[in-house]
């Protein structure tokens, strides 16, 4: 198989499962209101869980987004005729990501490592391990890198030759 | 790097970037990236991922998430055709009827999914056939469809208010309060035109000569009742302070949810369906949201805020016209970018400003949303024209123009008529607030 479409693959059934997050989250927060408003009992874990939950979810459906070609582009001179230019865009626009996430990447690797190894703890009251939420961090940036990147391989084959048919 | 030359290097390329057709929140965090590196080298990169992480950890934001998924459900459900059913019903008899049916429909429907793209293709796709059958003139149905769906991004519960609240500090409660005021304003200014122009020129929109039976009218409300009392509590929550956006947002959801399970629509597909749409559209909210505060971060440390501040007050000109400038860029902005990143981008600068004149923010950025739902409309490259194409394949892009240009027109004059008579938001906002 392809390796452009196994990384496809894999982001496409990763960010459905992660999609699932929100329902989790929506849990959370409705759990909350009632323990709060309902029975005058506010927990400590969920406010701070509910950070978690959508910080996880935020960075992790980035790549599936850009599968699905959500993040909005301005098209005046894009869906030209020309498939070379369409192509050369679609570098452009891969390139400009990449610089990006490279940068998120490579800082998000020392991040996570420092949290880490220092057991670094969240500032409010729960003093929970930070460690979970910027190894989420690590891996949205890489997976939407990755996918950026097997992008960029994609526009670049159909740029040399427009002729062959690109499935990415 | 001098504030002139990192505005215009940052700023020029940004603009290269989405005139090359990059996407907003790539071409935000590559500039971002970019200038950083030239200034301060690879071991100065950390503020790019410090600013990511700041906007994801913003328990603020959750809201986005789940009112788009409030809305989402809600325009996936039976709930959206049933509505419009019952506006249909109800407007039928008179000229243009239908057409104030379907205009009310889509200003409900974009309060409800605060997303334009959505409420403009929903509604086209639901109102459009019916209209189309009873001989409406297509222009005023297409032109006034584009202009009621921009309305998403005012009325509330809105994204956009909330990124400005988050943005700027302002109480999302006051910004939802004046985004309800102008966004009904001017929704009774669309429903005034459309009336004036089916009476004076009845052809284009004839009244439909059926009736319908008073008890089947009545039974049509039963849809209505539940979409509004969630909304209302939602919205009511808010504003008078009980609960915060967040808060508000899934218990809206939660309750939409569990309105369409009575409905017997909860199946696993339907399931599926709204978490994976859901996490398309908050993706490219959020990553734009990304892109922006680490843009904003470089730029702002790097003094260019302050550059731009200094300098439009130094300018030699009346506190009104600087208002009616930076309105104006809102508007220009509005036709070519998404409204979360101008709002990100622009506010930092323009709020201080308009605190520092001595104007009221609320009023400031009521308007100035406003103005993006105007850009939204403006021809040549506001984004409702591109939804309104895909609805009707076959309309020449002129004719668009044609058909959205009345309601750009009267979109500008209410926009400037609420900057001449500040107290209407002004006191209005209080007026709930302080209640």
């Amino acid at each position: 198989m392809n390796p452009l479409r196994i990384i496809e693959t894999f982001n496409l059934i990763a960010g459905k499962l992660f999609s699932f997050f929100v329902f989790i989250g929506m849990a959370i927060v409705v759990y909350e209101v009632i323990a709060r408003y309902v029975f005058n009992a506010p927990s400590v874990w969920a406010p701070g869980y509910t950070q978690r939950v959508f910080a996880v979810y935020f960075i992790l459906i980035g790549a599936y987004t850009l599968i699905k070609g959500g993040h909005v582009r301005v098209d005046v001179l894009l869906n030209t005729r020309s498939p070379r230019w369409n192509a050369f865009a679609d570098m452009i626009n891969y390139v400009a990501l990449a610089i990006w996430t490279t940068a998120l990447t490579y800082e998000a690797w020392f991040y996570f490592s420092d949290a880490w190894e220092f057991n670094e703890l969240d500032a409010s009251a729960l003093r929970h391990p930070m460690w979970p939420v910027n190894l989420a961090l690590l891996i949205g940036t890489a997976l939407i890198l990755i996918q950026g990147l097997s992008g960029l391989v994609a526009a670049t084959t159909q740029f040399i030759n427009p002729k062959q048919q690109s499935k990415g | 790097m001098s504030p002139e030359l990192l505005t215009a290097g940052m700023f020029g390329l940004l603009l290269a970037f989405i005139i090359a057709g990059v996407s907003l929140a790539f071409a935000l965090g590559a500039v971002a990236t970019i200038f950083i590196l030239i200034m301060n080298g690879t071991g100065g990169l950390f503020p790019i991922l410090s600013a990511t992480f700041a906007s994801m950890w913003s328990i603020s934001l959750a809201a986005i998430p789940l009112f788009v998924m409030m809305g989402i459900s809600l325009g996936k459900s039976k709930i959206a055709t049933d509505l419009y059913r019952a506006f249909y019903l109800w407007s039928g008899k008179v000229n243009g009827g239908l057409l104030v049916g379907t205009t009310g429909f889509a200003s409900l429907l974009s309060a409800m999914t605060g997303s334009c793209a959505a409420s403009t293709l929903t509604t086209g796709m639901v109102g459009m056939p019916a209209m189309e059958k009873h001989g409406y003139d297509k222009k005023l149905v297409l032109g006034t469809i584009g202009a009621a769906g921009t309305l998403g991004i005012l009325i509330p519960p809105s994204i956009t208010l909330i990124v400005i609240g988050m943005s700027t500090g302002l109480s999302i409660g006051k910004l939802f309060m004046g985004g309800l005021i102008a966004g009904l304003g001017m929704l009774v200014v669309i429903l005034g035109y459309v009336i004036v122009t089916a009476n004076l020129r009845p052809e284009k929109a004839p009244a439909s000569a059926e009736s319908v039976p008073m008890s089947e009218k009545i039974r049509s409300l039963r849809s209505i009742v539940l979409p509004m009392v969630i909304i209302s509590v939602v919205l009511l929550s808010i504003f008078l302070g009980m609960a915060t956006p967040t808060e508000a947002s899934a218990v809206g959801a939660a309750a939409v949810l569990a309105a369409i399970a009575i409905r017997g629509e909860l199946n696993w597909g339907f399931i599926k369906d709204v978490s994976y749409s859901t996490a398309t559209m908050s993706g490219m909210v959020i990553w734009i949201i990304f892109g922006a505060s680490a843009f904003v971060s470089v730029y702002s440390a790097a003094n260019g805020i302050n550059f731009v501040q200094s300098f439009l007050l130094s300018l030699e000109i009346s506190p009104w016209l600087l208002i009616l400038v930076m309105q104006g860029a809102g508007f220009i902005l509005g036709m070519f970018l998404d409204p979360i990143g101008i709002i990100l981008l622009v506010m930092p600068i323009f709020m201080p400003v308009v605190v520092e004149l001595g104007f009221d923010p609320i009023w400031f950025a009521v308007i100035f949303q406003l103005n993006l739902c105007v850009g939204y409309i403006s021809p040549p490259f506001g984004y409702n024209i591109f939804y309104l194409k895909t609805l009707s394949p076959q309309t020449p892009i002129l004719d668009l123009y044609k058909s959205v240009l009345p309601y750009v027109v009267l979109m500008i004059l209410f926009g400037i008529f609420l900057l001449a008579f500040p107290s209407i938001l002004t006191e209005g906002v209080n007026l709930l607030t302080k209640a």
